[in-house]
């Protein structure tokens, strides 16, 4: 089973994405900042990673994202960044998104899509 | 003569005077006015003069300093309202994926809610343009662009809202079209834009036409549709923001009254235009339009060479 994490601050988005995910076939791991999110990528080395941007805590989602790229172990992981933060794309794909999505704007079903099309 | 001013140094003093008064005229204050004088009488309108300019440019600087508060507060506020609204968005999406076992009642509400939520993202996407286009904060990622390939994509995620209204829709674009230079993502949105207001507008089993020729140095694109109109005294002020003309307010369609406010703003920065007739105006009709349609035309005309362009 492919295992996607997801790293959410807010817990109904977080809902969302298990019931989502698991619909589809995928196994989910959540995470609620960007602290827990980075050992859980390197231990549990997922096939996916679903990131929000703003994020609780000292370090944001561009941390996280930058980490996870600079990391050997899990640099070839695809990071979908899914934020309702705008003009942030291209920050994001610099440091090595796979894709950006602005929440409100996309709908689940595609996102679930764009996650299998990159397993 | 001590004390006493001479037509000649009142003239100097005017003189010196008049542009400070021609700037202030068009909302600059420069408050640099020269007091010197001999004349004590004279001497104290300079000053106050000088009062005056420098109370006026304060308070227009915190006028500002306010204006630019609002525009945040509301982008934020704005943003804020995503996150909710994405939520709301998503569990719909989520719940009617169960369709098949739900009553049609239930079904139904969550059309309507479905709808109403996307009313509200579209507004709170347009108010958060708008509030980056006045804060100076849009960024235009300028590319070579092919404009048919952006309409023929635009046609085709619109088919199931034309077929459902039973609209005659005619596309026709000129052979070799040269690339556009613009934002992408932009342009999808301004055309995306104008094709909905024609299909929102124009009644079950009308027209609309959609073309694409090279003019001059432009890619023209226009968007006819037998629909409403809009009233001739009235296009003036139709890419004012939140205008909408009172037969689309009358009609009691939703809409924000942004959306061609913001296309003038892209086209503008792109070194293109935006032109609108109701009905089609002669002069800028095309070769290769099939026939007028007595509703609205808009046209877009997109440069074909990359300028300096901010």
């Amino acid at each position: 089973m492919k295992k996607v994490l997801v790293v959410e601050d807010d817990e109904d988005t977080q809902k969302i994405y298990q019931q989502a995910f698991t619909q589809a076939g995928f196994q989910t791991i959540p995470a609620f900042d960007a602290e827990s999110a980075l050992p859980l990528a390197l231990n549990q080395l997922p096939d996916l990673i679903v990131l929000d941007i703003m994020l609780p805590g000292k370090l944001n989602g561009f941390d996280v994202l930058e980490q996870i790229k600079k990391s050997e172990e899990t640099a070839k992981i695809p990071v979908l960044v899914l934020t309702n933060l705008e003009s942030e794309k291209k920050v994001a794909m610099d440091i090595g998104a796979a894709d950006y999505f602005i929440k409100a704007n996309t709908s689940i079903n595609d996102v679930v899509e764009r996650a299998k099309q990159l397993v | 003569m001590d004390g006493e001013t001479n037509n000649s140094e009142l003239e100097k003093k005017l003189e010196q005077l008049r542009p400070l008064f021609e700037k202030a005229d068009t909302g600059v204050f420069d408050c640099c006015v020269d007091t010197s004088t001999s004349d004590p009488v004279l001497k104290e309108i300079l000053e106050g003069i000088a009062t005056i300019l420098s109370a006026a440019d304060k308070k227009l600087g915190a006028l500002q300093d306010s204006e630019k508060m609002k525009e945040e507060f509301l982008a934020l506020a704005a943003h804020q309202l995503r996150s909710p609204l994405s939520i709301m968005r998503w569990d719909m999406e989520l719940l009617s994926n169960y369709e098949d076992h739900l009553p049609t009642e239930i079904i139904q509400k969550i059309e309507v809610l479905s709808k109403n939520n996307k009313k509200m993202i579209n507004l709170v996407n347009d108010i958060l343009t708008v509030s980056k286009i006045n804060l100076d904060k849009i960024i235009h990622h300028i590319e070579a662009v092919d404009a048919k390939a952006v309409l023929e994509k635009i046609l085709q995620e619109l088919q199931s809202v034309i077929k459902a209204k039973e609209l005659n829709i005619e596309f026709l674009a000129e052979e070799n079209l040269p690339q556009v230079y613009v934002d992408l993502e932009k342009l999808q949105d301004v055309l995306m834009n104008l094709i909905e207001n024609s299909i929102k507008f124009t009644p079950a089993l009308g027209q609309i036409q959609v073309s694409a020729s090279k003019r001059d140095e432009s890619v023209l694109i226009e968007v006819s549709d037998s629909g409403i109109g809009i009233p001739k005294d009235e296009l003036p002020n139709l890419t004012q923001k939140f205008f909408r003309a009172t037969n689309a307010v009358e009609g009691q369609s939703s809409g924000t009254g942004l959306g061609l406010f913001i296309a003038k703003e892209y086209l503008t920065a792109w070194g293109g235009k935006l032109m609108v007739e109701s009905p089609a105006n002669e002069k800028f009709q095309e070769k290769i339009r099939i026939k007028d349609l007595p509703g609205t035309t808009v046209y877009v005309s997109l440069p074909i060479k990359g300028g300096d362009h901010k």
